[in-house]
């Protein structure tokens, strides 16, 4: 059965349907929450209620997106939520380990001894969300910029230019990485 | 090198260029070594930020989701279904009915202009005198 089937199935009532959608849809969802996110349990959380927000909504959904491109909007939708509320609870507390690894100077970022790929992922939650949300979706998610731009709302004029701008931010973060010296 | 090759490349990794456009960059990345490096750099980067991808959240994942749907679909009984809706419908109702209730109090207060419970609460105050004659 492909995605669209499952999904009939699924909205019919077929509890396995919807079992193989959340397996077959897992690894695209995690990939945008914690790229988005990182690796915690509030995108555990995130990643679970974007399943949950979906079911309750199969019988609304008519098939005219992708599924997978449907349950992506959810989960970046609710990976934005979820960093507008990290935002807030920063201002409020101090001790905050995950809005805290948000903050990095671009030495802290490299110099620590981390792997490649935890370094990248840390470069890329110094980005501002809506940098962000463009990076996770293009170069993490694979989609394609109109696909992209389609997810966020966006013309595709703005995620360029924000692709770019991101591009740059990184580039200059991680040139250290390049250069060998991590 | 110009930032407009600089765009024009960056573009390329995530636009459709228009055939000039193409034919342009493609020449000036034959001519210009520090474009082609640059270019060498993006490649890197984009292919390292798209390693970076973490595809699975912590084992069992599946069924934790799945136990929620379950949990859900028990709590979506015609009863529950009914509890729930009434709950949705008390909220609403309570706010009014407080309001009411204050807007009440107000309208009392101001009529009687004192803080008596009975001028509150819109009673006239009648004495026991009052009361035993109304009786007889």
């Amino acid at each position: 059965m492909d995605q669209t089937e499952l999904v009939a199935a699924a909205r019919s009532g077929d509890h396995n349907a919807f079992r193989e959608l959340v397996r077959l849809l897992e690894p695209r969802v995690a990939a945008t929450v914690i790229g988005m996110l990182g690796h915690c349990q509030e995108a555990e959380d995130v990643g679970q209620e974007t399943f949950i927000r979906f079911y309750n909504a199969l019988d609304k959904f008519r098939c005219e997106a992708k599924v997978e491109t449907y349950v992506t909007r959810i989960a970046i939708n609710l990976s934005l939520n979820e960093l507008k509320r990290r935002q807030r609870k920063a201002l409020l507390f101090v001790d905050q380990p995950e809005a805290d690894l948000e903050n990095l100077s671009n030495r802290e970022i490299v110099e620590i001894d981390r792997d490649t790929q935890t370094t990248v992922r840390l470069a890329v939650r110094q980005l501002a969300p809506r940098f962000r949300a463009v990076i996770v979706l293009r170069l993490i998610d694979g989609y394609s910029t109109r696909e992209t731009a389609e997810i966020l709302n966006l013309p595709i004029g703005t995620v360029l230019s924000r692709l770019s701008r991101a591009q740059k931010k990184l580039k200059i973060i991680l040139e250290p990485v390049f250069e060998g010296k991590v | 090198m110009k930032n407009k090759w600089l765009d024009l490349l960056r573009r390329s990794f995530d636009d459709h260029l228009s055939r000039p456009d193409q034919e342009t960059l493609k020449r000036v990345l034959a001519e210009s070594a520090e474009l082609r490096s640059e270019k060498r750099r993006l490649t890197d980067l984009r292919n390292l930020i798209a390693s970076s991808s973490v595809e699975s959240f912590r084992p069992f994942f599946t069924e934790r989701v799945m136990d929620v749907v379950a949990g859900r679909r028990q709590t979506r009984t015609p009863v529950n279904g009914w509890r729930s809706a009434l709950g949705e419908v008390f909220r609403p109702v309570a706010i009014a009915a407080a309001l009411t209730i204050v807007g009440l109090l107000i309208l009392g207060l101001s009529i009687s202009g004192n803080l008596s419970l009975e001028g509150l609460l819109g009673i006239p105050e009648y004495s026991l005198e009052n009361i035993v004659y109304a009786m007889e």
